[in-house]
């Protein structure tokens, strides 16, 4: 069984019709570049094994991210764990303001896209999503899904 | 002979977790099949939310975090 997959504007429309976003992106993330979006939560990848049941299994789940790589990870953990109206926001919120839809961006905070690994946001800047580590490795910083 | 499977989508940490599995099987001298699982849909088969996670015989023994050589070789 595979989430359902959407792009913004498919969000955007089953968000309207009660859907609920769960944004898993870190705190300190969010409070630099959110949603703005009413029928949203914020329940990060690090805490999500614990408290996935707080979610509803009822209504329409959308997981959303970065760039809706650590998302989809969540989206089949949902599914594995027996939810079955689970949707994974394409391209995160950086597709979702792409689209036109509203963002808020906090000039205090630095906007991290965070890292496929979902350790937490401190190794990933330190550990994964270091783009200059990333070229020392002979790595293209394409080779991280951040 | 063991199988380890290295599951993760190819960013720099899951990298650097493969390096050290090669390393504790260069200095332990031991052998074992290294494979690699970038799909995603591969890796959500282990239900697992934080990569790299080191897999051996299909037991998930680290994951979250890069191991060091000798906590890999204890595990060979």
């Amino acid at each position: 069984m595979h989430p359902l997959r959407m792009n913004p504007e498919e969000a955007r429309k089953a968000l309207e019709n009660g859907a609920l976003l769960v944004d898993v992106r870190a705190y300190e993330q969010i409070e630099g570049y959110d949603f703005v979006e009413e029928n949203k939560i914020a329940l990060p990848i690090t805490e999500f094994g614990a408290r996935y049941t707080e979610l509803p299994d009822d209504r329409l789940v959308i997981m959303a991210c970065s760039v809706g790589v650590n998302s989809l990870k969540t989206a089949y953990y949902l599914l594995n764990m027996g939810y079955t109206k689970v949707a994974n926001l394409e391209g995160g919120i950086e597709a979702w303001e792409a689209a036109g839809y509203p963002v808020h961006k906090n000039a205090d905070r630095p906007v991290s896209s965070g890292c496929c690994c979902g350790i937490g946001s401190e190794a990933e800047e330190t550990d994964c999503c270091d783009e200059t580590q990333a070229v020392e490795d002979n790595l293209s910083s394409g080779s991280c899904c951040c | 002979m063991k199988t380890i499977k290295i599951l993760g989508m190819g960013c720099p940490s899951c990298q650097a977790t493969e390096d050290v599995v090669r390393q504790a099987l260069q200095q332990s001298g031991k052998e074992a099949a290294v494979e690699k699982v970038e799909d995603i849909q591969e890796i959500m088969k282990y239900n697992v939310l934080t990569t790299p996670v080191l897999v051996v015989d299909e037991e998930i023994k680290i994951k979250g975090r890069v191991p060091d050589v000798n906590e890999v070789i204890e595990l060979l």
